[in-house]
């Protein structure tokens, strides 16, 4: 994973960490899912909110939610939403 | 962790079906999504917040008993979205601050956030709140229109008493179901005026038990004619349901009024205000209150932030509707 990624992956990690402060000692990796971490729906639009004020207007938190959505396993990992906002990012 | 503020979203609009057209109406406007930026724009977030989401129960009883569980609770503020939860709320609750966002047509209810413990937004209700841009548009999405159609239910808060006299008058005179615009007994006489400067005939048709609606429909001319429901309707269990079925047996045109998730099924057009945005006024007066202690009874009436009209361009095809590039244009979504 590129720095750029690395730092990408560390500032979603912590935003996850500030909606659920229960999630701060949870080790999170990349092939963690949020579902995993029993975020409930209000708790993933203050994620997107975060992730999108933090990575600016190119990054659409519901477009990946919709991304995800149509996959058939491994859906919500922190691996996908990093690439996500690395790809959005660099566009 | 410092102790949380503990806040109860009472609505109506929770739908037990899930399956229903408007099941998912918070969802799709997305008022939560608005709150929620909001709180995270002002230094705050949902870890701050106790926040629970409770159906208004059909009773007062039911109602009075929640308010006390609330109090038991310390319950600090109330968020309703709806004007009919507001209005049965603020009758048993008059101590714990109340946030509502709700439509109150022609200032009818208003008296509401006189209340010292009640403030709110008040939402326009596009479609009858100006002509153009709004109700106009009715009449470029169909130029043949000749009369609307509008349902109104009875049995929620939105029939407020001034209008039921005038709908009990009329009943007594047994003329129908339909009150025609140019009528003495018309509710909403606002309604008449912008459709009669778009050169269609206005009724309206108050009802009570779902088969008068249906007893209702039957008797309306569909020829050249719209149907037009508002979230009055979806209170009334199986009422959406009908108007929606209704409009696609018999190829009538649906409008609606705050409601994109009906539209979405089959209806033409939905005119909204913008849900989002009103969220996010809820959030800002939420940390007003419980964060920086602002007293409710200084939080004036805020006016609605804006509007969202979303056109099923796929519908209105099916209906033979030919939606030119400038009216699609005056249409904030467009479904395909």
């Amino acid at each position: 994973m590129s720095d750029s990624a690395i730092a990408i992956r560390e500032k979603i990690i912590d935003s996850v960490r500030k909606v659920e402060p229960k999630l701060e000692s949870v080790r999170i990796s990349e092939g963690t899912s949020l579902s995993e971490l029993n975020m409930d729906s209000l708790r993933l639009i203050e994620l997107g909110v975060m992730v999108e004020d933090n990575f600016g207007q190119g990054v659409s938190f519901d477009e990946w939610i919709e991304q995800e959505r149509a996959r058939t396993d491994n859906a919500y990992t922190l691996e996908s939403l990093v690439n996500f906002v690395f790809k959005a990012t660099r566009s | 962790m410092t102790s949380q503020y503990r806040v109860r979203v009472l609505s109506s609009y929770i739908i037990d079906d899930p399956d229903a057209a408007y099941a998912h109406m918070g969802q799709r406007n997305r008022w939560v999504n608005g709150f929620v930026t909001s709180l995270v724009r002002q230094r705050s977030g949902l870890r701050e917040f106790d926040l629970q989401f409770q159906r208004t129960p059909r009773t007062q009883e039911e109602l009075v008993r929640i308010v006390d569980a609330w109090h038991a609770e310390g319950v600090q503020l109330a968020i309703c979205p709806g004007t009919d939860s507001a209005i049965r709320l603020a009758e048993v609750n008059h101590r714990i601050p109340m946030i509502y966002f709700g439509a109150h047509p022609e200032n009818n209810g208003l008296e509401l956030v006189n209340q010292p413990n009640v403030t709110g937004i008040r939402l326009n209700l596009p479609l009858i709140w100006s002509y153009e841009d709004n109700f106009a548009l009715l009449k470029e999405l169909m130029p043949n229109l000749e009369r609307v159609y509008f349902a109104l239910n009875l049995d929620s808060e939105f029939a407020f008493p001034n209008v039921r006299v005038m709908y009990d008058a009329f009943r007594k005179q047994q003329k129908g179901f339909w009150i025609d615009g140019k009528s003495p007994y018309i509710g909403y006489r606002s309604v008449t005026f912008l459709a009669e400067r778009a050169g269609v005939r206005y009724l309206e048709g108050p009802y009570g038990p779902i088969t008068e609606l249906e007893q209702g429909l039957r008797e309306a001319d569909l020829h050249n004619a719209a149907l037009v429901g508002f979230n009055d309707t979806v209170l009334n269990e199986g009422a959406a349901d009908l108007l929606l079925t209704f409009s696609k047996t018999h190829e009538v045109p649906l409008f609606w009024v705050n409601n994109p998730s009906v539209i979405e099924r089959f209806g033409v057009a939905d005119f909204s205000s913008d849900f989002e945005a009103v969220g996010r006024v809820v959030g800002k007066l939420a940390l007003d209150i419980l964060r920086d202690g602002k007293p409710i009874n200084e939080i004036p009436i805020q006016e609605d932030p804006g509007a969202r009209r979303t056109l099923n361009l796929k519908r209105a095809r099916a209906l033979g509707l030919d939606v030119s590039t400038a009216t699609r244009n005056k249409f904030t979504e467009v479904i395909e």
